[in-house]
């Protein structure tokens, strides 16, 4: 699993890569809180590159919402592969995160 | 074409990604679609994950995982030997539909599996806990 971070306009863009279970939740975890402190910007998940993901990685980004929410920032997710897009549904978790298709999506929700 | 493999997972041991590996194989050599092998992934990681966490109150030291491909369906058993539990009856409602900051962080797990699986049935037999999924090959 691997997280790389980039600014791009208003927007902090991090793109993860690889797969995410319970053997490195606990690592998704503290990347992403890395990525995002320092910063008030919202935050994009670009997913392209996620190959896996099970509900132990499923807790981090809700946990991740979670406070970017209570600190009134937004989070957008995009580039879902299709059984990752399902399980977010199966999960409730397109009822409470942006998602989107696609990066240019994504940073267009955010200049809004 | 048809297959099946049994792989025996020591529950005191990092051993899940085992399962993973034995999944991708069968997957490539049983041609299964993509999205399939995600979803048995899935359910299996969900499975392991759970028995690994509770093994101490569960008592159980073991999971065995049987894999059945077949033209129509994939048969998946779960063999443990902890005190019984049915995860089709005693575990929680997952809450899938409270708004963000009500959330309840966890227990997607088995609603992740009753979702994606066609039939998930539990049998306990001979101090074992049997858990059996069947996915169709096509959706």
């Amino acid at each position: 699993m691997n997280v790389n971070t980039e600014t791009s306009g208003n927007s902090l863009v991090i793109a993860l890569d690889g797969r995410v279970d319970s053997s490195n939740a606990a690592e998704f975890n503290t990347a992403l809180e890395n990525a995002t402190a320092d910063s008030d910007l919202g935050v994009v998940l670009d997913c392209e590159n996620l190959q896996y993901i099970s509900s132990a990685g499923l807790r981090v980004i809700l946990t991740t919402a979670k406070s970017l929410q209570s600190s009134q920032r937004k989070f957008v997710i995009c580039t879902l592969s299709n059984p990752i897009q399902d399980i977010f549904v199966i999960s409730g978790f397109d009822q409470i995160i942006n998602i989107q298709g696609s990066r240019a999506e994504a940073l267009a929700t955010m200049e809004a | 074409m048809s297959a099946t493999r049994s792989i025996h997972i020591d529950l005191g041991a990092p051993e899940l990604p085992r399962l993973a590996a034995a999944v991708e194989e069968m997957a490539e050599i049983e041609g299964w679609m993509p999205d399939l092998a995600f979803q048995i992934q899935l359910a299996l990681d969900e499975i392991g994950d759970n028995l690994v966490e509770h093994r101490a109150q569960a008592q159980s030291t073991y999971m065995k995982v049987t894999l059945d491909s077949q033209d129509q369906a994939v048969t998946v058993e779960v063999v443990d030997d902890g005190i019984a539990f049915d995860p089709t009856a005693d575990a929680p409602a997952a809450d899938v539909t409270s708004a963000l900051e009500d959330r309840p962080i966890g227990g997607l797990g088995l609603h992740l599996i009753r979702t994606l699986m066609n039939k998930v049935d539990y049998r306990r037999e001979d101090g074992r806990n049997i858990l059996t999924l069947v996915k169709h090959r096509t959706p």
